[in-house]
C-alpha cells in the first residue's frame, strides 16, 4: 500500500470506524467483540485498499467483511442455533405500546433481537439501521436477495412470536415495501 | 413513525461510547498479511503472464484440429471458505467473497456475489469478465488449460491463445469470446454443457453446438446433429460422451443415461455416425439424469435424488462408495482417473457444517479431507456453481 494510499485509508477509518463500530455492535451485542470486528475488517480493508480506489467501495468492502466475519465468528462458537430463554420479561397482555416506546420496553425488543440467530440479526440490523436495500443487504451478506428477504420475514416473525403481535416491530410501510 | 425495532435499534446505538479505531495497529496487521501474500508470489511466476503450452499441441496445424490426447489430471484438493481459497497446503485471500469457482492450471477461475469473474493465479487476483446470471456456472476442461462462461451476450473463454510462427501456442493473460446464435427463446436460453479436449458444447437456444476452443490453433463451430434438446449432453470426456437417453411419456418411460463413443478425430463426420448417437442410445442406467464423466471417460458420478452412486461407462455397473459417518454425501469433482471430491454433511438439518471427503473408484471408499470447514453460503467448492443460498 503506497504513502498516497495510507492517507486515503487512513481517511476513510478515521471517519467511518465509529459508524462501522455501531453497527457492528447491533450485530453482535458485544462492545469488544464488535470493536474486534472493526479492527479485523479495516485491516482486511486496507489490504484490499489500492483495488477499492473509491470510498464507498471500501465501506460496501468493509461492512460486508463486519457481516460476514460476524455471522462466522458466531457459528464457530455453536451460537448459530436459537438460544431461547425463560428470562425475557412477559411484554405484558396488550403488548408494547405504540412505536415509541419506553426505554425499558427496548430493553425487552433488543434482547430479544439478541436471541436471534446471526444471519437474522445481521439482515435485521443492515434493513432497519442501516437502511440498506435488500439488494445492498445481500451483497452485505454475500447472499441472494431472496435469502435476504427469507431472514427478515423469519428475524421479525420470530420477534413478534416473543413479543406479541401487537408490538409494532416495523411501521406499515416497512413492514411491505420492498427496495 | 417508526417502529420499535428501528427505534430500539438507534437507542443501542446512540449508548455506545466513542471508540477510536487503532490504526497503527491496523496497518501492522495489514503489511504483515501483504508481505506473506507476496512471499507466496516470489514462488511462482506472477510476473510471467505469457505461458508456453507445449509443443506436442503446438506442432498441430490449423487444418487438422485433433483433440489433444487425454492427460490424467492430478487436481490438488481445494475449496473456499469465504474470500480464502484454500489448495492443497496453500491458503490465499483473494479478497472477494468465493461463490462459485473451478479448478485451472496453476489457479482458478471463480465469481464474487456481483457475477463478477475473477481469476486467481499465483496469488494475484484480477476481474476477467461477469456471469449471465448467479446460477450461470463456469466451466473448466479436465486439464486446467480453458476454463469458460456465459455471459448473456457471449461465450467467453480463458485464457486467449495465440499460435505463433516457430508452432508454439502461447497463452495470453486475455479472454476469448464468440458469440451464439443471434436470438434464442425467452425460456430456452443458450448454456454451456461441456468443456474437454479443446471442445466446447453448447446449447445455443435452438440446437447443440461443439466449438473449438484454446488450445487447438482452429476455431470451427458446427452443429451436432442428433440431438434432441438441451442438457441431452451430461459431459464429455476423452473419447466418450454421456448423454440422456430415451422417451418420456406414456408407454416410454425409459429415461436414463447412456454413455457413447465420441471421436472428434474423425472430422468428416463431426458428429455421431447414423444409428450410434444420443437419439438412439438406449438407457443404460435408468431414473438418473445427470453426471458427471471421468477424465479418461472410464466412470461416470451422480448426486441425482441425493444420491451418490458412481457407475461402469462400459457395463453400467453401479457402486456406491462407503462414507460412514455422514448422512448426505454428492460428489462434485474427479480430481484424476480414479479420485472424486465429495461435499459431505453429517445430519440433513439446513445447519449441518460442511466437510469434504475424497473417495475413490478402485477402493469403493472416502477419507476425510477437510473437516467441518463452513456452512452453506460460506464454502464454495470448484463445482462452477454456487451451493447454498
Amino acid at each position: 500500500v503506497g504513502r498516497g494510499d495510507r492517507s486515503g485509508f487512513a481517511e476513510f477509518a478515521l471517519a467511518r470506524s465509529g459508524a462501522l463500530h455501531r453497527a457492528a455492535y447491533l450485530m453482535v451485542g458485544d462492545t469488544q467483540l464488535a470493536q474486534d470486528l472493526v479492527q479485523e475488517a479495516l485491516t482486511r480493508t486496507y489490504v484490499a485498499w489500492p483495488r477499492l480506489r473509491d470510498p464507498r467501495n471500501a465501506e460496501a468492502y468493509c461492512r460486508k467483511a463486519i457481516t460476514t466475519t460476524a455471522i462466522s465468528w458466531f457459528r464457530r462458537k455453536s451460537w448459530n442455533n436459537e438460544r431461547p430463554t425463560d428470562e425475557l420479561p412477559d411484554p405484558g397482555s396488550g403488548g408494547l405500546p405504540g412505536p415509541e416506546g419506553t426505554v425499558a420496553e427496548r430493553d425487552v425488543v433488543w434482547r430479544a433481537l439478541q436471541e436471534l440467530p446471526p444471519r437474522q440479526r445481521a439482515a435485521l440490523v443492515l434493513r432497519f439501521y442501516e437502511d440498506l436495500t435488500e439488494a445492498q443487504t445481500a451483497e452485505a451478506m454475500g447472499c441472494a436477495v431472496g435469502t435476504v428477504k427469507s431472514q427478515v420475514s423469519s428475524g421479525l416473525a420470530k420477534l413478534r412470536g416473543r413479543l406479541g403481535n401487537d408490538v409494532e416491530l416495523v411501521s406499515a410501510d416497512e413492514g411491505t415495501v420492498t427496495r | 413513525m417508526s417502529g420499535q425495532l428501528r427505534a430500539t435499534l438507534q437507542d443501542h446505538a446512540d449508548q455506545l461510547d466513542r471508540w477510536d479505531v487503532d490504526l497503527e495497529a491496523v496497518v501492522r496487521s495489514g503489511d504483515r498479511r501483504i508481505r506473506r501474500r507476496r512471499a507466496a508470489l516470489a514462488g511462482g511466476c506472477a510476473a510471467v503472464l505469457v505461458l508456453v503450452v507445449g509443443v506436442t499441441m503446438a506442432l498441430r496445424p490449423p487444418t487438422t484440429p485433433e483433440p489433444a490426447p487425454a492427460v490424467e489430471p492430478t487436481k490438488p484438493f481445494s475449496y473456499a471458505v469465504g474470500s480464502v481459497i484454500h489448495s492443497g497446503s496453500d491458503t490465499v485471500d483473494v479478497g472477494v467473497h468465493v461463490e462459485s469457482m473451478v479448478q485451472i492450471d496453476g489457479g482458478f477461475v471463480f465469481t464474487g456475489p456481483d457475477r463478477t469473474v475473477y481469476l486467481e493465479k499465483n496469488g494475484d487476483t484480477q476481474a476477467i469478465g461477469h456471469l449471465a446470471d448467479r446460477s450461470s456456472p463456469l466451466f473448466a476442461s479436465d486439464n486446467g488449460l480453458v476454463a469458460a462462461w456465459w455471459d448473456g451476450e457471449r461465450i467467453q473463454t480463458w485464457p486467449g491463445y495465440r499460435p505463433t510462427q516457430s508452432g508454439a501456442v502461447v497463452a495470453e493473460d486475455k479472454t476469448d469470446s464468440f458469440e451464439v446464435a443471434g436470438t434464442w427463446p425467452r425460456d430456452n436460453p443458450p448454456k454451456i454443457e461441456a468443456l474437454s479436449d479443446g471442445h466446447l458444447w453448447f446449447w445455443d437456444g435452438t440446437q447443440t453446438m461443439v466449438a473449438e476452443v484454446r488450445p487447438l490453433t482452429s476455431t470451427a463451430t458446427w452443429r451436432v446433429s442428433d440431438v434432441a434438446g438441451p442438457d441431452t449432453i451430461q459431459d464429455v470426456s476423452a473419447r466418450a460422451a454421456l448423454v440422456r437417453a430415451g422417451h418420456e411419456g406414456p408407454g416410454h418411460e425409459t429415461v436414463g443415461m447412456a454413455v457413447i463413443a465420441t471421436d472428434l478425430r474423425d472430422l468428416a463426420g463431426k458428429t455421431w455416425p447414423r444409428g450410434v448417437g444420443p437419439s438412439t442410445a438406449q438407457p443404460q442406467v435408468r431414473n438418473i439424469s445427470s453426471g458427471d464423466l471421468a477424465p479418461d471417460g472410464e466412470h461416470w458420478f451422480t448426486q441425482d435424488n441425493d444420491q451418490f452412486a458412481v457407475f461402469d461407462s462400459a457395463t453400467g455397473q453401479r457402486q456406491d462408495p462407503a462414507h460412514p459417518g455422514f448422512a448426505f454425501a454428492a460428489p462434485y469433482q474427479w480430481l484424476g482417473n480414479d479420485t472424486m471430491a465429495v461435499l459431505a454433511l453429517k445430519g440433513m438439518s439446513d445447519h449441518e457444517s460442511i466437510s469434504l471427503l475424497t473417495c475413490h473408484v478402485s477402493t469403493n471408499d472416502c477419507e476425510v479431507t477437510a473437516s467441518d470447514i463452513g456452512y452453506y453460503g460460506d464454502v464454495a467448492i470448484p463445482a462452477g456453481e454456487a451451493i447454498g443460498g
